[in-house]
């Protein structure tokens, strides 16, 4: 366990709890998402070390995949940042997720599979969830699309947003591509206009919230959270 | 390759044959193409590269405007590319064959792209080669490498322009030309932040419209260096009847005056000459 830098606090049962980048277990709340999902297939859009998949399946998701990507390189990096990144947090998430799945005795399935291919051969599914992953990727718009177009009931996505002064209720974003991991950042409308251009009939805003890293530091971590009904 | 047309009357009735003109373009003295947009006179703000002797590639070249001027600034070649059939552009998947709202945008279908460029190539005795081919497609195996590539008004009409940038990236050896619209008012307050308009929506098939910093932000993410920017212009409406009066265009409007002193009605664009930093 401590063998790890995990990315998400897990609370593993047995008083082993691991020390992630990020904890939601404060932020539960603000999650558009279900707290009773019984019967439904669920999917986790870029899981990471999974604990919105374990999640998913503690509110009694009758079927539970998750899908990420294996290999580093494959992420979007901005060219100024790939060579130099220190990549250990995305090596090693497949064997931290198999700990803590072996831990939790979960039959969550992982698979690997880029949002950019996520296609209907995995079949649909109720309820699908993304969180903190458009921000890392060069075409968000296509992966929302994707996941429309494999959800049949509601998805629910979550990511940093960032507050135009120049105006609130416009869907603006600024793009970095340079310095940080992170491409298109959205104003909570664009997030909104992002879940519409994709299909969803319906989209519900949640409130928006703060969750910094774990260490803490200068970012806020503002968080913006949709939900999208087909 | 057809001999190059003299005669006004016969240049009228080729012109006449095309349904639809995307830009206004002078074929003999007093005959000019019918256009939505005229382009003509901001060619010389452009900050062009030399072409002479070179192997030239126009990105989205419509009625051929940049493809035209390339030759006729003396490139050695000149491919132009463009996306002939409408339900191939980025459209959301409401408005893609077999979607709800796929009818509202059959009314591209009657544009003809590719018509307009090869009856223009052909009053002028044009050699410029026009190929379909999607900007995201070109790669060095497609198309080999280019000393020039010029692209205009076409990023905002994309859903990932980093990778389409990348795609010109591969092929580029020289120079890119990129002529893009860009936000009025973005432009004005973003004070040099990259920032973008998200569309995604209506009829208009456009996504990001990047303001001034962003444009640039976008060459340098996909591998290019900004050497020279030309200052802000508009790209006059012609026959495009102007978007009708409302707080925003009448804002905008202003915004765009404040930026090139140039009261027309058009879109807003910025040029920037840039080379392969990667």
């Amino acid at each position: 366990m401590k063998r790890y830098a995990w990315y998400h606090t897990l609370d593993l049962g047995q008083g082993v709890v691991t020390q992630g980048v990020f904890d939601h277990r404060p932020a539960l709340g603000h999650y558009l998402v279900p707290t009773d999902l019984s019967g439904m297939r669920c999917l986790d859009v870029g899981t990471m070390d999974g604990f919105w998949a374990f999640e998913m399946e503690r509110r009694g998701a009758a079927e539970v995949l998750a899908i990420d990507i294996e290999d580093p390189e494959a992420l979007d990096w901005p060219r100024s940042l790939r060579e130099k990144t220190v990549k250990t947090l995305d090596i090693e998430k497949g064997e931290r997720f198999e700990l803590a799945r072996e831990a939790l005795g979960s039959s969550v399935k992982r698979i690997l599979r880029p949002v950019y291919e996520l296609d209907i051969d995995l079949g649909e599914f109720d309820f699908v969830f993304c969180g903190d992953l458009l921000a890392h990727l060069k075409d968000p718009i296509t992966a929302v699309e994707n996941i429309r177009n494999v959800c049949r009931g509601s998805a629910t996505i979550c990511d940093p947003i960032v507050r135009f002064r120049l105006g609130r209720r416009r869907a603006l974003a600024s793009f970095d591509g340079i310095d940080n991991f992170q491409w298109w950042a959205l104003s909570e409308h664009a997030l909104v206009r992002m879940m519409e251009a994709a299909g969803f009939t319906r989209v519900e805003r949640g409130k928006p919230f703060e969750l910094p890293t774990a260490s803490r530091g200068s970012w806020r971590g503002l968080r913006g959270i949709v939900r999208g009904y087909v | 390759m057809s001999e190059r047309v003299h005669d006004a009357a016969e240049a009228r009735k080729r012109i006449a044959t095309v349904a639809h003109w995307y830009h206004t373009i002078d074929v003999v003295p007093g005959v000019s193409t019918p256009g939505w947009y005229d382009l003509r006179h901001l060619v010389d703000l452009l900050p062009w590269p030399d072409v002479r002797g070179k192997r030239c590639l126009d990105v989205g070249t419509f009625d051929g405007f940049f493809a035209f001027e390339l030759e006729r600034r003396g490139a050695a070649e000149v491919v132009a590319i463009d996306m002939p059939d409408h339900e191939q552009w980025d459209w959301p998947p409401d408005k893609r064959p077999g979607g709800p709202n796929a009818e509202a945008v059959t009314e591209f279908a009657k544009l003809e792209v590719g018509s307009g460029f090869k009856a223009l190539a052909d009053l002028s005795g044009s050699r410029a080669e026009w190929r379909a081919l999607s900007v995201y497609d070109v790669s060095p195996r497609e198309l080999g490498t280019f000393d020039v590539v010029t692209c205009g008004s076409l990023l905002l009409h994309l859903r990932d322009p980093v990778r389409a940038l990348e795609a010109l990236r591969s092929v580029c050896r020289g120079r890119l030309l990129s002529s893009e619209t860009i936000a009025p008012l973005l432009s004005i307050l973003g004070r040099g932040r990259p920032l973008f308009h998200l569309s995604g929506t209506g009829i208009a098939c456009q996504w990001w419209l990047p303001n001034a910093a962003g444009h640039r932000r976008l060459l340098w993410a996909a591998g290019f260096e900004v050497e020279h920017a030309s200052k802000p212009y508009l790209v006059h409406y012609n026959l495009q009847p102007s978007p009708k009066p409302s707080i925003r265009t009448i804002r905008d409007a202003f915004a765009r005056w404040l930026l090139t002193g140039d009261r027309s009605s058009g879109m807003l664009h910025q040029a920037l000459l840039a080379r392969p930093r990667l």
